[in-house]
Parts: structure tokens; C-alpha cells; sequence
């Protein structure tokens, strides 16, 4: 079974209350999801932090969640007590990927309930400013946006 | 008393950090296995809790928590599982090899003070 046999009306709605629950369960926020993810192009210019995780088995694809260095420091800031301004470079690398295997665990779970047999790998994450992620199917790809208040972040998943 | 808490993520060793030292004990950390039983060779007397991460590079939570509890300076000390596998069969492995309680990421603080006072006894 590979991504295209899963019903991908349904991973999205596992991936978008398994975002929404990581987040606010982890900061408090009160997070919306938005569909529309053409405002992603613009966002590629600022300075932005990838947690990245890849899924293999059942379905290969690579998940990742993005946010601008801002908003990252603010969401690990929440999610520790600790102040944006305190947090070091690691601190935020880290908080990022931990975002990533959380919600990338609760799908996995998810899913593995469903019968499918699925391996995770540990959660990294990239940062820079001008980072793209380009896939050679570009069919079976799932975007979203997530607000919450001044915080925007965008889930990508991609077969691959 | 000392509670460790294993974690491969510094972010969840913090968080964990700041629930633990609210309870008056004091926290030691360890990055993965192989620093925590190293640890607990010397100060397995003082650790009245260990809060084990499931994966975690090299040597995973489940095999630690394996040797913990087939060791006899160890085997007294409760367990809790902390970890973002929400599988059910994982729950019953870890509760059988003897884990005391099994939290799921993500967790409040609340969740965490409450299930780490549930293991102390405290609850």
C-alpha cells in the first residue's frame, strides 16, 4: 500500500487535529487551519525553521513543519516557560523537531490502528532563509496553514 | 530525592525540568541510555523516578526499561514511559516489562505533575 491508496481526505483531517492538538496542547494557542497554502511562496523569504520527520513502510513521505525564526522562538518559548530571548539556537531546533515527532507519532499511531505498517525516523530540522522543497511528485502532496494569532506555520507532506 | 528524566529532545528534558523542580526534587538528565545507566551505576539510591523516552537513538527506552527492571539495584525504581507512540500495544508491553505509568506527547505540565506525583505515590 503506498500513499495513494490512503484516502488522502482522511490523512489530511489525521495530520490537521494532530497539528492543532501538538500545538496546543504543548503552548496553550489557539490554533486555526486554513487550506489555502498559496501564501507559503512569500513566507520562503523570510528566515525559516523546518522541523522535518520521514515516515517509510506503508506509506513513504516526508513531513515537515515550517515557521518563520520569529514565531519558532515563541512557540518553544510557550512550550518551556523559558523567554524568547533566553532560548539558544539549539533550544529552537530542537522545540521544532519535537513539534514534528509528536504530531508525526499521534498520525503514526493513527494509522498503524488502520493496519498499516509504518517506521518513523528520528525528527531534524534545517534553517535558512529561501529554502525550498521540491518533490518529484508533486500530485500526492498535502499543504496547510495554521494561525494562531501573530504565528503563522505551514504542514507540508510529501510522498516520496 | 532525584527524579531522572531521559530524553534524546533538550526541549522535553526542560519542560520536564520545570515540572520536576516545582516538586522540590531535584532533576538529572540524561541525553540517552547509555548516559542514564551510567548514571544510575552511582546514584541508583537517590532516584526516586525515572521518566523514560521511548525512542531514542542507539539503545530505545523499551530495552532500557528491559535492563532496569531486570536489574536488582534497579528493578524498585518506578518507570514512567514518556513518549509521542500512542499505540495501545506499546502501553501493555511497557506496563508488562514494569513500567508504572506510560504518558503520551503532547502533554501539559499539569498532565505530567500529575502523573509524576501518581508514581511517587503522591497522587
Amino acid at each position: 500500500m503506498d500513499m495513494v491508496s490512503v484516502d488522502m481526505k482522511k490523512l489530511n483531517g489525521l495530520l490537521n487535529r494532530a497539528v492543532i492538538d501538538v500545538i496546543t496542547t504543548m503552548t496553550g494557542f489557539d490554533v486555526e487551519d486554513d487550506p489555502d497554502c498559496s501564501q507559503f511562496a512569500e513566507f520562503e523569504s523570510v528566515e525559516t525553521i523546518i522541523g522535518v520527520m520521514a515516515v517509510f513502510g506503508s506509506i513513504d513521505a516526508v513531513v515537515a513543519l515550517a515557521t518563520d525564526i520569529n514565531s519558532s522562538k515563541l512557540i518553544v518559548a510557550y512550550m518551556t516557560g523559558i523567554m524568547p530571548t533566553d532560548l539558544t539556537d539549539e533550544d529552537v531546533h530542537d522545540g521544532m523537531a519535537e513539534l514534528v515527532n509528536m504530531l508525526v507519532g499521534r498520525v503514526k499511531a493513527d494509522l498503524v490502528r488502520e493496519g498499516l505498517d509504518l517506521s518513523i525516523t528520528s525528527p531534524f530540522s534545517i534553517s535558512g532563509t529561501n529554502i525550498e522543497m521540491v518533490f518529484k511528485d508533486r500530485e500526492n502532496r498535502i499543504c496547510r496553514r495554521f494561525i494562531a494569532g501573530d504565528v503563522e506555520m505551514f504542514l507540508s507532506v510529501a510522498k516520496i | 530525592m532525584k527524579i531522572m528524566t531521559v530524553d534524546d529532545s533538550a526541549i522535553v528534558r526542560k519542560i520536564i525540568r520545570s515540572a520536576v523542580e516545582v516538586l522540590d526534587y531535584e532533576v538529572v538528565e540524561a541525553k540517552d541510555a547509555k548516559e542514564a545507566l551510567d548514571i544510575l551505576e552511582d546514584e541508583y539510591e537517590d532516584i526516586a523516578l525515572i521518566l523514560l523516552d521511548w525512542n531514542m537513538p542507539g539503545m530505545d527506552g523499551f530495552e532500557m526499561l528491559e535492563l532496569i527492571k531486570k536489574d536488582k539495584h534497579l528493578r524498585h525504581i518506578p518507570v514512567m514511559m514518556v513518549t509521542s507512540e500512542t499505540g495501545g500495544e506499546n502501553i501493555i508491553k511497557a506496563i508488562q516489562t514494569g513500567a508504572t505509568h506510560y504518558l503520551v506527547k503532547p502533554f501539559t505540565i499539569e498532565e505530567l505533575t500529575k502523573r509524576i506525583l501518581e508514581c511517587l505515590g503522591r497522587g
